[in-house]
């Protein structure tokens, strides 16, 4: 699932990741304690994100579920780094990382694969 | 004021600063620009008028020009509505002046539809951004936040990161909060300390307070072309006024860092959002400009541009005031005072019993009345303890047909007390009830209302009072007679042994009413057309002629007719209205009616 989630958006989910399945009305006390949201505040961002997919709503109490690892999102976030950074050239962005500017073409299949797994 | 008169009035300032601007806007402080838009700004919100007696000269004339313009517009407006409606009308009940009901201008509904429409753009478009600002996170770093704590001083700032902005902004006027967008989180400090200063600076400033009464003046003068300039021009110069202070602040040496900090700032740039500091391309260039060229501010610029301030606070603010008139209201202080001004006024002592209202603890009575074209006065005495505030609301009712005929609008005020009786003075003035009229005569400035109608008309018809006090209401009425003010009657000349059909003329400033009762007027009510002379001593005289369409006048004169009948004193009268022309009365000698002379009765 590729959507994009702004930082607002994640804020909510790492509270659902943490503390798993939590209903609205905590995640928002929650959240003002953390951030000084408003209840309507933090409630119109959950909307936000269950219209992306990102957050599932169960009833009774109004209970939200992440649809979304943070496995997923995260790398989510890598690929429009890197389309964003290095043009969608993944194995740039390791060679950057590694600090290294020459690969051998071997190498750079093998990185490229690693990341086409890691992309999945 | 009208709105159309403000708007106006406000044209040559508004042009004036956008030439200063041209020629000199990298040369004086923007302070100034501020402090100039600020006054015109003041101008178009606010109508208020500073009274003086300053004749007019060269520089106020154009002014008064516009205010006369606009009120001719108006009032060139208003009386087409009128003659449609008023020629050739006749009544049969009740006597009514005629223009009385006019209907609502279509001009006011287009202003007020534009009105709304502007406003609520600006006021949703600002909720649905807000909604945005608030889920923004809060920033981590604590140097930055002791830095932000150190700046300021009642009101707590607070400092938060958003991803969803490209360049930074402050809200809430109460809580003010500046928005960082997440792009700066890897900026220098030193970038991040001069942004931070500038939202700072409007912060302090309260400029969102400036940018809403823009947005306020905006939707008022939606129609003029130049405040829309003054709105775009105007929030530049906030924008570089706050520039000017962080290079005031941290020195010219910063000039280029903070320069290249906003060209770095705008590559990100999106929406269009009008509240807060966001820019466009030829906003952004103008702004580099000025911070590049900061240091060329000159003193003799700055005391010129003060010199310049102090003029047009005088400029814009003197407006001719219309002379005052009598004030029996304030000058009148015990209840035996009414009674000089009998010279003046007819003063009536009512002896019904509905003039009186009593309960168990309290004992209400209007003492005296006097009544003028517009207005209503009225000395009331109250026996007995008044704990709570006295309130009062009058209203004109025609008791025949039960129908409220207007309101007043009046206020109280309370005279010496005499023994144990206390006595109050209350004065009303003729107003419209229906509240759509009375907003519609405020935007275009109606005086005319007043003109078409008098007390005069509502002989016999009845004021009520209802007064509140002590938690009880009392109810007193009184009738309106005597109506007095300026009012000369003529009467048939002995030398016409009473062949004429009319019994008497009144004659005021703004009009003339001929009557008689019945047998004298029947011949006559069959035949429409008459025609007058005003005699006057010292000019000449002035010829009214009626026929089928309505009344040929003299130039100076326009005049409208209308006539009716009274059911209760079974007085036939017509009525000719000046239009808007007053007649010097102590100059009138004598009126001829149809070749019949009447003459001033002393």
């Amino acid at each position: 699932m590729n959507i994009k989630l702004f930082d607002s958006e994640l804020k909510v989910m790492d509270v659902l990741w943490q503390n798993g399945d939590t209903t609205a009305k905590e995640v928002a006390q929650i959240l003002n304690k953390e951030v000084g949201w408003s209840k309507t505040t933090t409630y119109t961002v959950i909307k936000k994100c269950i219209n992306k997919g990102a957050i599932k709503r169960i009833e009774p109490k109004f209970v939200c579920h992440p649809f979304v690892t943070k496995e997923e999102a995260q790398a989510f976030e890598t690929r429009e780094l890197i389309e964003k950074m290095y043009d969608g050239a993944e194995d740039q962005l390791i060679a950057n990382l590694l600090g290294r500017t020459n690969l051998s073409k071997e190498e750079i299949e093998q990185l490229k694969n690693l990341v086409n797994r890691l992309g999945e | 004021m009208t709105v159309l008169s403000m708007s106006l009035i406000a044209v040559i300032p508004i042009l004036l600063i956008i030439v200063l601007r041209a020629l000199a806007l990298n040369k004086l402080p923007k302070k100034l620009f501020v402090a100039l838009w600020g006054l015109v700004l003041i101008r178009l919100v606010i109508p208020f008028t500073i009274p003086t007696s300053l004749k007019t000269d060269q520089v106020i004339r154009p002014i008064s020009n516009a205010t006369d313009q606009a009120n001719s517009i108006d009032t060139t407006i208003r009386q087409t509505v009128n003659q449609l409606t008023n020629s050739g009308q006749v009544s049969e009940d009740v006597a009514t002046h005629s223009g009385f009901f006019s209907s609502i201008s279509p001009l006011f509904l287009i202003w007020i539809v534009f009105f709304i429409l502007i406003l609520s753009f600006f006021v949703g478009n600002h909720l649905r951004c807000l909604r945005t600002y608030k889920t923004a996170l809060p920033v981590d770093d604590p140097a930055l936040k002791n830095w932000l704590v150190k700046q300021t001083w009642f009101r707590r700032v607070q400092l938060r990161q958003s991803d969803q902005i490209s360049s930074p902004l402050t809200y809430g006027v109460l809580r003010p909060v500046i928005l960082l967008p997440k792009t700066m989180a890897d900026a220098d400090i030193d970038q991040t300390r001069h942004v931070l200063t500038h939202e700072l600076t409007h912060i302090k400033r309260f400029d969102l307070v400036f940018k809403w009464l823009l947005i306020i003046a905006l939707s008022v003068h939606w129609f003029n072309p130049l405040v829309w300039v003054m709105y775009v021009l105007t929030n530049r110069d906030l924008e570089m006024s706050c520039d000017e202070t962080v290079i005031k602040k941290f020195g010219n040496k910063i000039t280029t860092s903070y320069a290249l900090t906003l060209i770095q700032l705008t590559e990100l740039n999106s929406k269009w959002t009008p509240l807060h500091s966001h820019f466009s391309k030829h906003a952004i260039e103008e702004r580099i400009v000025s911070i590049m060229r900061s240091n060329q501010s000159s003193f003799w610029g700055t005391i010129g541009a003060f010199f310049l301030v102090i003029g047009s606070v005088l400029v814009f603010s003197i407006t001719p005031v219309e002379a005052q008139s009598l004030n029996l209201f304030d000058q009148i202080e015990t209840a035996e005072q009414i009674y000089d001004y009998d010279e003046f006024l007819s003063i009536n002592r009512p002896y019904d019993h509905i003039t009186m209202a009593t309960s168990a603890e309290d004992q209400l009575y209007i003492e005296a009345t006097a009544f003028t074209d517009h207005l209503v006065y009225a000395i009331i005495g109250i026996e007995g303890p008044i704990i709570t505030d006295v309130e009062v609301e009058a209203i004109a009712v025609d008791p025949y047909i039960e129908k409220t005929l207007f309101g007043l609008d009046g206020e109280l005020k309370e005279l010496a007390p005499e023994g144990n009786v206390r006595y109050f003075l209350y004065r009303g003035k003729i107003t419209d009830l229906d509240v759509t009229n009375r907003i519609q005569r405020f935007f275009t400035n109606d005086t005319d209302f007043l003109k078409s109608v008098s007390l005069r008309d509502y002989h016999q018809r009845l004021i009520e009072f209802n007064f509140a006090l002590n938690g009880s209401e009392y109810l007193l009425t009184t009738m309106i007679e005597n109506v007095s003010g300026q009012a000369y009657t003529f009467l048939l000349d002995p030398k016409d042994h009473g062949e004429g059909f009319y019994d008497q003329a009144i004659l005021t400033s703004t009009g003339i009413r001929f009557s008689g009762t019945k047998s004298t007027f029947e011949d006559d009510w069959e035949s429409p057309d008459f025609s007058i002379t005003i005699v006057r001593m010292k000019e000449g005289p002035i010829e009214l002629d009626s026929d089928q369409i309505g009344i040929i006048s003299t130039e100076e004169f326009t005049a409208s007719h209308s006539r009716g009948r009274s059911f209760q004193t079974e007085q036939f009268y017509n009525d000719i209205d000046f239009d808007r022309s007053k007649l010097d009365l102590t100059d009138v000698e004598a009126l001829i009616i149809n070749g019949v002379t009447y003459r001033l009765n002393n």
